[in-house]
């Protein structure tokens, strides 16, 4: 599993970790029932305060893309394959969003619209 | 006329051994008398009497189980059974030599003692018995085609993973063993439970180091079986799965890595820690993709291990930087 962050840009680190893990799934290299590294270790080993670790994958398992267990760490779920098709999609979305000058905020209103209705 | 190959002579020899053998203990304990000597003492004099068809028995399990357990060991990783690597050859000629060895024992302990009140020499026997086993093993051996070299080490460095200055990454793996071959390796404890626990219910209780042979075999499975692979900015660690045995490389002692590919019985003779040509120490635990890291020093490791890609461009990142910066 590889995890990357960049303390230079805007977005806060726990959301550039999930994000990292999220593109994880889809690329296959994490599969439901893998274990993440414990928290302490990643946040070492990203030089990260060990909170940050902790809220991604408390951010993560609100999206149902994992599951805490006490003692054995953070596992992916079933819910945690992400297709790749599914990948391909979003990345025609954004493209065409950013063809037609539709800003990033816009975009994410319009999905969540979408997929609450 | 070509040479049958690796996977012929280490199936169809046990099995021929097997098969003979017990059609001749068969045949042989119908003649013998009663009640024959099966088991010599240290001192060469007979201390265990029993009924021939036990020998019949004998030959049978051990005889099935050899050829099985080789059998399957060879069927599961050999990649061409027409050319062979050394190890595979071997597997094949002690397969071969082990049954031989089986069968000739049940014969030789069976022919020996028709004739009732016959006393035979158990030093003949054995000597006779490991001589025909050895002759088969090496007949075995130059029956299969010639060996070939190991695949050798990955000649290029991978690509570095594209890092922004301020941005950071870690990869973490897992290295394990298959599922197969846990089942197997857990089965094979389980036998040497049964076997030790049995040596000492009929031996007493003075017998009990026996029960520490499967302890030890316990330690080992949960140290080698698994290895966890960390590569951050300080380079990469490598620990098993008590902690011990473990390698840090730093990233500035690192030349160069590449994803490459392990067969585990031709390229290291096996499976756990194990040191093949090239100077490379593998961390083996099933065959496959797998990341190797030459250090500077020209020493190289090698670990069996999915997305060895990633995890090779990032670490070749990392000590392009550490190079580059060396703090």
């Amino acid at each position: 599993m590889l995890t990357r962050i960049d303390p230079s840009s805007p977005q806060p680190l726990f959301e550039q970790l999930a994000a990292s893990v999220r593109g994880e799934l889809a690329r296959g290299a994490l599969r439901p029932g893998d274990r993440l590294p414990a928290a302490r270790e990643l946040a070492a080993s990203l030089d990260i305060n060990l909170h940050t670790v902790l809220k991604a994958y408390q951010l993560l398992r609100d999206e149902g893309l994992l599951e805490m267990r006490r003692g054995r760490g953070a596992i992916v779920t079933a819910e945690g394959r992400i297709d790749p098709e599914l990948v391909r999609g979003v990345r025609e979305l954004v493209a065409s969003a950013r063809r037609l000058g539709v800003a990033p905020a816009t975009l994410v209103a319009l999905v969540r619209e979408e997929s609450q209705s | 006329m070509t040479r049958p190959s690796t996977l012929t002579v280490g199936l169809a020899v046990p099995i021929a051994f097997t098969v003979l053998g017990v059609a001749a203990t068969a045949v042989l304990a119908s003649r013998a008398p009663a009640e024959i000597a099966l088991h010599w003492g240290a001192d060469g004099r007979p201390d265990g009497f029993g009924a021939p068809a036990l020998l019949v028995v004998l030959v049978a399990v051990l005889g099935v189980g050899l050829s099985a357990l080789f059998g399957a060991l060879l069927v599961a990783t050999v990649r061409d059974p027409w050319s062979p690597s050394i190890w595979h050859k071997i597997l094949a000629a002690a397969s071969s030599g082990a049954t031989a060895l089986v069968a000739t024992i049940g014969v030789w302990t069976l022919a020996s003692q028709l004739e009732p009140g016959a006393d035979p020499s158990i030093a003949v026997g054995m000597g006779s018995s490991f001589a025909a086993g050895a002759v088969v093993g090496v007949v075995s051996w130059f029956l299969q085609p010639r060996a070939v070299r190991a695949t050798g080490s990955a000649t290029s460095s991978a690509a570095p993973l594209e890092l922004r200055p301020d941005e950071r990454a870690v990869w973490v793996g897992v290295a394990r063993a298959a599922t197969p071959t846990v089942a197997v390796l857990t089965l094979a404890l389980l036998i040497v439970l049964g076997l030790c626990a049995g040596i000492v219910a009929f031996s007493g209780p003075a017998a009990w180091p026996f029960l520490l042979v499967p302890l030890l075999i316990a330690i080992l499975m949960a140290a080698f079986a698994r290895f966890t692979v960390r590569i951050d900015e300080s380079g990469v660690v490598v620990r098993g799965g008590l902690g011990l045995p473990s390698w840090t490389i730093r990233a500035v002692d690192v030349a160069s890595t590449a994803a490459t590919r392990v067969e585990a019985l031709s390229d290291f003779g096996g499976w756990g820690v194990r040191f093949g040509t090239g100077r490379r120490t593998g961390v083996v635990t099933r065959s496959g993709e797998a990341l190797e890291i030459r250090r500077r020093s020209g020493r190289a490791l090698v670990v069996t291990i999915d997305d060895a890609e990633t995890a090779a461009a990032l670490l070749v990142a990392y000590a392009a930087r550490a190079g580059a910066d060396p703090s």
